[in-house]
C-alpha cells in the first residue's frame, strides 16, 4: 500500500488522496510573449525530477502541496499552501 | 403537523428491509428490520441516526460566531466534543465545523436561522449519519477501512474513506463497547449502509431499526 502523508490528516493510504498536477506559476498574459503563453496552455513537464503538485486529502477536502521525486516515485515533504518555508 | 415531512438518505436501501416505521424529528425511520436485533446490536450493529438535525459553519470568522451563538468549539483540527445538553461540535478543518444536536436539541435549527457573521459561511448538511455498536465492530472497520483504527485512543474523530466513500468517523467508548459514528454525503449514503450490513452480517450482525 502507498502511503501519502496530508498536513491535516497525518499518513493515509494514497487512495484516499487524488493527485491535481504540477504547480504551474501562470505567467501575466498581458506580458508574456506569445511563445510563452502557449508553453504554459499547452505544453507540460514529462521529464522525471522533484516537481511540487497538487494533491487533496478528499474524505477532509484538504488541499496541499507535495514536493515528490517523480522519478523514484518518493514524497520528499508535504505541507498546506502558504507554509512553503 | 407530526406527519412525517423529512426522508432519511437511506431511505430506498432501507425500505425493502424494514418490519416496521417509526417517526423521529419528523423523519420517517425503520423502527425493527427483524427480530433478534439485540443480539446484531451486540455484535455488528449498523443504525440510521440520519433524523438528528444536524449543520455546518465554515471561514476564518466560524469559532467566534459559533462561541457567540452559545456553542462550544474544539481546541484542535480533527477533534470534536460533547456540550452538557448533548451537542455534538465536530472540528473538521483549520476553520470548518459540524455540528448536531441530541435528540430534541435545537440548536442546528436556531443556528441556521441567524443571519451568518462575517467571514462565515453556512454549510447545510444532508450527511447519512450511521451508528455501529458492538463486540466485532473493530473487525468490521479492518474490513471495509485501509485506516488503522486501533491506533486511535478513543474518543477520536478522524477523516478516511470507507469502501471507497469519504466518511468522517467518531469513535466512542461506551459501557457496551466500542461505538463508531460514520457521517457521510447523503447520496453515497445508501452504497456506504448495504455494504456495511453486508459485512456486518458476515460477523453475527446486521441492520438494527431505532427502537432496537
Amino acid at each position: 500500500m502507498k502511503l501519502m502523508t496530508c498536513p491535516v490528516n497525518g499518513t493515509r493510504p494514497v487512495s484516499e488522496f487524488v493527485y491535481w498536477g504540477e504547480i504551474r506559476p501562470m505567467p501575466d498574459p498581458d506580458a508574456c510573449s506569445d511563445d510563452e503563453w502557449a508553453a504554459y496552455v499547452f505544453n507540460r513537464n514529462g521529464a522525471p525530477g522533484v516537481k511540487k503538485e497538487w494533491w487533496c486529502h478528499t474524505p477532509s477536502n484538504t488541499w496541499f502541496i507535495a514536493e515528490r521525486d517523480t522519478e523514484k516515485d518518493f514524497v520528499l515533504r508535504t505541507y498546506l499552501f502558504g507554509d512553503d518555508r | 403537523m407530526n406527519a412525517p415531512v423529512r426522508i432519511s438518505p437511506l431511505f430506498d436501501v432501507q425500505a425493502p428491509l424494514a418490519r416496521n416505521w417509526t417517526t423521529r424529528e419528523r423523519m420517517q425511520v425503520v423502527a425493527r428490520f427483524g427480530a433478534d436485533e439485540a443480539t446484531k446490536r451486540a455484535s455488528a450493529g449498523i443504525g440510521d441516526l440520519s433524523f438528528l438535525h444536524r449543520t455546518g459553519v465554515k471561514g476564518a470568522g466560524a469559532a467566534a460566531w459559533l462561541n457567540a451563538q452559545g456553542i462550544d468549539t474544539p481546541a484542535q483540527p480533527n477533534s470534536f466534543l460533547q456540550m452538557a445538553d448533548g451537542t455534538l461540535v465536530a472540528r473538521l478543518g483549520l476553520t470548518e465545523y459540524l455540528i448536531e444536536d441530541a435528540p430534541g436539541g435545537t440548536r442546528a435549527a436556531a443556528l441556521m436561522a441567524q443571519p451568518p457573521g462575517e467571514r462565515v459561511y453556512p454549510v447545510p448538511r444532508f450527511d447519512a449519519a450511521l451508528v455501529l455498536t458492538g463486540t466485532q465492530i473493530p473487525e468490521l472497520l479492518r474490513q471495509t477501512c485501509a485506516f488503522d483504527f486501533s491506533t486511535l485512543a478513543a474518543p477520536a474523530l478522524v477523516m478516511t474513506s470507507m469502501v471507497g466513500v469519504g466518511v468522517t468517523a467518531l469513535t466512542l467508548d461506551s459501557a457496551d463497547g466500542p461505538v463508531v459514528r460514520l457521517w457521510c454525503d447523503g447520496t453515497w449514503g445508501g452504497y456506504l449502509w448495504l455494504t456495511l450490513v453486508e459485512v456486518a452480517g458476515d460477523l453475527g450482525g446486521g441492520a438494527v431499526g431505532v427502537e432496537a
